[in-house]
């Protein structure tokens, strides 16, 4: 902190006690009021950093308000003592550089706080999907959200641009998968249903039916939209169990003028009673692309427990 | 843990790292020096007062941050002249030659590799024996944790990371993210599909009630 008042007395009065002093010989005031050069933003970095884990703390407007002010305030001081300085003071050249490596480090710690927040954000564009739950929205700032956007359509055109016709979704299968098909199964009856490549299968309740990967998005939470704009599309509520099976928990028209849920399905394992984690919410939910008036079904990835084939 | 977040890491011997977090940490750490001519009081707001009015006179102690005295160092010396913090003096030097893994890097001063390293920049007749300090307490330290890191499964670890310092503490936790991964294989919960942590993360704040 500033000078305090509270420096050696030689020849004055006999000390007092603290705040009797105080009031007696109140503190200079300090140049920068609240501290050392460079705290807040030094703060700002401080929080950031223990936000481990890569998650996305709320965006400090006010933080990073105080620290550019400061900098104007640093920069306009030296302004005026630069053109002294030139006219022989030369005394006042330390205060200069003083004031100049401030104004380096507040610039260091705003860019490094403004960047690892972007890291965060890409960060969350693979892992979340292209719909971010508006808890995130909150953390963001408006033009983080403008640049989430921006990077969503980079992505999204260059990874049109790979893979030939419709594209390479490189968002899906990070982790390569074990098997080409996996196992659906059904709750409920449905009849046929004719599967992208012409081959339709019979949807039983409590059958089981391998399809392919291809079929859906099963590969990583959260889904992606899938474009099929012929299509309406059906939003569905997605639970897990914890033998790592999927079941899905409710399904809503998400067309124009339909707003029918399809009936609620039993969010239980068959092997287990009770679903032991829950992925999303109902303020997330996510799209299958299912075809117009195909009832739901739901895909699970058929991995006994005890299974130790690899 | 979320795996598509690469951030900027430390920078390696005297250089930082412009955009790392844990580099702007790191040269926050204070720093004993002496002022070589008298300074204009205010422009420091901290260091021990050694007179009231408005400057620091000539050869008074200051504490400085790392990033200040990195600014205002010149091979001149005109205006500030650092010294070495006590544990990177010959006291503590031969601790550490004689038994580093005894020591609680932790408490002194959590960047202890990271700040030895850029003491470096200012020309002091030791730094090759500062260097040499660093390297041998590395080494000497390394085994312990790459052990501990590699056999502590699904237990609390904080016991043995208490006396690591940050650069230790991100080994360990790298040590302990291969062994869990191995033991996922292992088990054959690599081909399951899971959710991601994050996403994880995220839903288990949400205000619905939902299982753990």
């Amino acid at each position: 902190m500033a000078a305090g008042g509270t420096g050696e007395r030689r020849g004055l009065a006999p000390s007092l006690p603290l705040a009797a002093e105080r009031r007696r010989f109140p503190r200079p005031r300090a140049a920068w009021r609240g501290g050392m050069a460079g705290e807040r933003a030094a703060g700002l970095v401080r929080e950031l950093h223990r936000a481990g884990g890569g998650n996305l703390p709320p965006f400090r407007a006010e933080g990073l308000r105080q620290a550019l002010e400061e900098m104007r305030a640093l920069y306009e001081r030296n302004q005026a003592d630069v053109s002294e300085a030139k006219s022989g003071r030369t005394d006042l050249i330390f205060l200069i550089r003083f004031r100049h490596c401030c104004l380096l480090r507040n610039q260091r710690c705003v860019l490094a706080y403004l960047y690892d927040r972007l890291l965060r954000i890409r960060a969350l564009r693979w892992e979340y999907g292209s719909v971010l739950p508006n808890t995130i929205h909150f953390h963001m700032s408006a033009e983080e959200v403008e640049w989430f956007n921006r990077y969503k359509k980079s992505l999204a055109t260059y990874m049109r641009s790979v893979g030939g016709e419709e594209g390479l979704d490189l968002t899906q299968d990070i982790k390569p998968p074990k098997s080409l098909y996996i196992e659906v199964r059904c709750l409920r009856d449905y009849g046929e249903f004719e599967i992208d490549d012409g081959t339709t299968v019979l949807l039983k309740k409590n059958s089981q039916v391998p399809m392919t990967r291809e079929c859906g998005p099963f590969s990583s939470f959260p889904f992606t939209l899938m474009t099929s704009p012929a299509y309406p599309s059906f939003a569905a509520h997605l639970s897990s169990c914890a033998c790592g099976s999927l079941h899905m928990l409710q399904a809503v028209c998400l067309a124009q003028d339909c707003s029918s849920a399809l009936p609620d399905l039993v969010p239980q394992c068959s092997r287990h009673t009770a679903p032991q984690s829950w992925l999303c919410a109902a303020t997330n939910p996510v799209c299958l692309g299912l075809k117009e008036g195909l009832s739901v079904f739901l895909c699970s990835t058929f991995y006994p427990a005890g299974n130790a084939s690899i | 843990m979320s795996e598509a977040y690469f951030p900027v890491g430390p920078g390696l011997g005297p250089e930082e790292n412009f955009l790392s977090l844990d580099d702007i940490l790191m040269s926050q750490e204070k720093l004993p020096g002496r002022a070589e001519s008298s300074l204009p009081r205010l422009a420091f707001a901290l260091g021990p007062g050694a007179g009231t009015g408005d400057s620091i006179p000539e050869g008074s102690k200051l504490e400085i941050p790392l990033w200040l005295a990195k600014g205002l160092h010149d091979s001149k010396r005109r205006i500030i002249s650092v010294e070495l913090p006590k544990i990177y003096k010959e006291a503590w030097r031969t601790v550490f030659s004689a038994d580093a893994n005894v020591v609680d890097l932790h408490k002194m001063g959590p960047y202890y590799y990271g700040f030895g390293s850029q003491l470096l920049n200012f020309d002091n007749p030791e730094n090759p024996e500062i260097a040499q300090s660093l390297l041998q307490t590395f080494i000497s330290r390394f085994r312990r944790i790459m052990d501990s890191s590699q056999n502590a499964y699904n237990e609390d670890t904080s016991a043995l990371v208490a006396r690591l310092d940050e650069l230790e503490r991100a080994l360990f936790q790298a040590g302990q993210k291969g062994l869990n991964d191995f033991q996922c294989w292992e088990k054959g919960q690599a081909s399951q599909i899971t959710a991601s942590s994050l996403v994880q993360n995220y839903g288990k704040r949400k205000f619905t009630d939902m299982d753990g």
